[in-house]
């Protein structure tokens, strides 16, 4: 449940951030840029989550 | 930092001859726009597509996070009374929602999600899934300034 949850997020922020982003100009750079941050939000979220799991609080 | 920021975009810098910024009254339109309906402000500016994504992105995560028991925040007082008088997280919250206009506003005129559901498994994505509608606008909103400025396409 909950990773599903964080791939609707990271797949709103991505569409998002792509399409404001001034870098990117054509399609195919947008495409990939906002793959890119789907990519960094789903990796960063998924490897915080490993390095809290075994504290116990 | 500010140098290589600017060489970095060097590239992509839009030319002198493309740089037409909106009258004020089409700029505050669009900004106003902006806020009311997501994608909006990118319409009125003719950017028809950019604006259809936003809006779909946008209200659609609003809607998802209605549809999981999420809830219309507002100011609360502090309990205990604290010197600020709100509760702070409240007013953070809040002005996360805010930020989605006609969707805070149109779903508190219906009565939709005025009331908590804590009990709901569901209860604080879907409070999640409405911040990032109103906080993904307020960088659209910004994004509508900066092309009615001409800083961008």
């Amino acid at each position: 449940m909950h990773l599903l949850m964080m791939f609707f997020y990271a797949t709103a922020t991505a569409i998002v951030f792509s399409a404001i982003d001034p870098k990117p100009v054509t399609l195919k750079e947008r495409f990939i840029h906002g793959l890119k941050v789907f990519g960094w939000f789903m990796g960063v979220g998924l490897s915080i989550s490993v390095v809290l799991f075994p504290l116990p609080w | 930092m500010a140098d290589n920021l600017a060489a970095d975009y060097s590239d992509r810098a839009i030319h002198s001859e493309f740089v037409r910024p909106f009258p004020i009254a089409r700029r505050a339109l669009a900004v106003i726009a902006a806020w009311l309906a997501p994608g909006a402000g990118h319409l009125v500016l003719g950017r028809y597509w950019r604006g259809l994504v936003f809006f779909m992105v946008i209200f659609g995560s609003f809607c998802f996070g209605l549809a999981l028991h999420g809830k219309l925040f507002w100011p609360e007082a502090a309990e205990p009374p604290s010197f600020l008088h709100y509760d702070l997280i409240t007013v953070l919250w809040s002005f996360a929602q805010v930020g989605s206009g006609l969707c805070y506003l149109g779903a508190y005129a219906l009565g939709v999600g005025t009331t908590a559901h804590p009990e709901a498994t569901t209860f604080d994505y879907g409070n999640t899934f409405m911040f990032l509608a109103g906080l993904l606008n307020y960088l659209v909103i910004h994004d509508a300034f900066d092309v009615a400025q001409g800083r961008k396409r």
